[in-house]
């Protein structure tokens, strides 16, 4: 009788332990992400649609943005961005890996609109900061979509812009994320 | 015995699952970094070293208007201001056509030649952060044409010149970019208002070389020199010295230089002027940069 009890519970647990271990997992690689700088003087944006996103079901979220794939209007600001700015070929990406914090603020599984607080670390510029960020999911069947609006400091990710140029580069980059992922 | 046995391989059981679960929290979601080939770029500041092409291709969609200016040389003396009295002019256009190819057109007065220039200008290869290509490679072609009525007796084909680059180069660093520009030249006639040059030839071969040094993220020392090496007659070879400044909307290359001339032709194969005998001349270029076609993402 012992027996059969001992091969029951280790069936068990390596059932559970194998559920355990396969979360689901959404990806895309075209995810978007846009950036805002406002200045009393100049406004600008820069569009990124080559954004590597991914969620599971338990609540893990990450996010890589190739610095070169922000498309800006005018194509010299683009330069000054890469090479002056960001210097992409030292920091090619912006990462961000973070952790739903309340694991029950929502289900992938499950049709609707949900708010969670997500933390965990945002890289940028080489300099790795730990942040919590707000954000939506929006689950509709097998599609679920990140959304998220926050702003981030050029000085506190060590990106400086020259004094000629703080009237038209806003140190307060509004960033907003939307990237569809499916299993 | 038995149930010992069994009581081992559960705990054995229940620490497997922990371990999965641990292998888990250190799963990457977004996969295995691998070592993605990008394209270097930004070898130079602008399209131009100082005279000779660079790497750099105006961008798609954007028109770039070139201003450049060569004063006369230093050892005119003062009453020509040491060179300040007298310049030549250069204004043209640049247009990227597409990521890889731009045109360009201009005029120019040098020598009291009124020239016009078209060249193109192709990227060919684009070094890579893997080194699976180490170099960038481009071709220029263009032509020149000595317009006007002045001189009366010369036909098309002698107001013609045309030549042919390629571009060969490798930025070494963030800061260090060398570039060698094998060049041939063909010079129907030479200009008619030098009679001090005298080549034994139409056609020419020179070999230019560049580079550029970054002393700060927005300024840089640039070198180029370009030795023609048959039918040189009495053509000086060019040398020039410069520095890159970039301003926010601008790019301004301010430089020494023993060539008046401001197009392929003129530089390369109508120099006379000697640097050790104070032939040398302070220039500049100004470029400023519009932005003719929206990028996609911007187009509404």
């Amino acid at each position: 009788m012992k027996k059969y009890i001992a091969v029951f519970l280790m069936a068990t647990l390596f059932t559970v332990g194998t559920l355990f271990s396969q979360a689901t997992v959404y990806k895309t690689s075209s995810g978007n992400i846009t950036f805002v700088s406002e200045t009393e003087f100049e406004k600008f944006s820069a569009v990124n649609n080559q954004v590597t996103a991914a969620i599971s079901s338990q609540g893990k979220v990450q996010f890589k943005a190739p610095v070169n794939s922000f498309d800006f209007e005018k194509k010299l600001m683009q330069t000054h961005f890469q090479e002056n700015y960001m210097e992409s070929a030292t920091f090619p990406n912006g990462v961000f890996k973070g952790q739903i914090e309340d694991l029950k603020s929502f289900n992938l599984t499950k049709s609707g609109t949900y708010s969670v607080s997500v933390k965990g670390t945002l890289e940028i510029h080489g300099v790795t900061k730990d942040v919590v960020i707000p954000g939506k999911i929006v689950v509709d069947g097998d599609q679920v979509t990140l959304k998220s609006n926050f702003a981030i400091s050029c000085a506190e990710y060590g990106v400086k812009i020259p004094k000629n140029n703080v009237n038209q580069i806003s140190d307060t980059i509004k960033i907003s994320v939307s990237c569809s992922l499916s299993k | 015995m038995v149930g010992k046995f069994n009581m081992m391989i559960a705990l054995t059981s229940i620490l497997f699952t922990v371990q999965l679960s641990a292998q888990d929290d250190d799963f990457d979601l977004l996969g295995e970094e691998k070592p993605v080939a990008t394209k270097v770029n930004y070898a130079f500041k602008t399209t131009k070293v100082i005279n000779l092409q660079s790497t750099e291709v105006t961008d798609k969609g954007v028109l770039d208007f070139k201003m450049m200016h060569r004063f006369g040389p230093t050892n005119a003396g003062p009453y020509e201001a040491f060179g300040l009295d007298q310049s030549t002019v250069r204004f043209g256009f640049e247009y990227g056509i597409t990521r890889s190819t731009m045109i360009s057109a201009g005029r120019s007065n040098v020598n009291g030649l009124k020239n016009l220039d078209f060249f193109v200008k192709q990227r060919l290869l684009h070094q890579n952060s893997t080194n699976s290509m180490p170099v960038s490679v481009l071709a220029v072609v263009g032509t020149q044409y000595l317009s006007g009525s002045k001189f009366n007796d010369l036909n098309n084909q002698e107001r013609s010149a045309y030549f042919a680059q390629l571009i060969v180069a490798r930025k070494f660093d963030e800061d260090f970019t060398l570039e060698i520009v094998p060049t041939w030249l063909y010079n129907a006639k030479n200009p008619p208002t030098m009679p001090s040059l005298e080549i034994p030839a139409v056609s020419q071969i020179a070999l230019g070389v560049g580079l550029r040094h970054k002393i700060s993220p927005r300024s840089s020392i640039n070198l180029e020199y370009i030795p023609v090496l048959t039918n040189k007659g009495t053509l000086v070879n060019s040398f020039s010295v410069g520095m890159d400044v970039e301003t926010g909307g601008h790019v301004f290359q301010f430089h020494l230089t023993n060539s008046p001339g401001l197009n392929e032709v003129q530089f390369i194969s109508n120099t006379t002027d000697p640097w050790k005998t104070g032939g040398i001349r302070f220039g500049f270029n100004l470029s400023r940069v519009f932005t003719v076609v929206k990028p996609k993402a911007f187009k509404k």
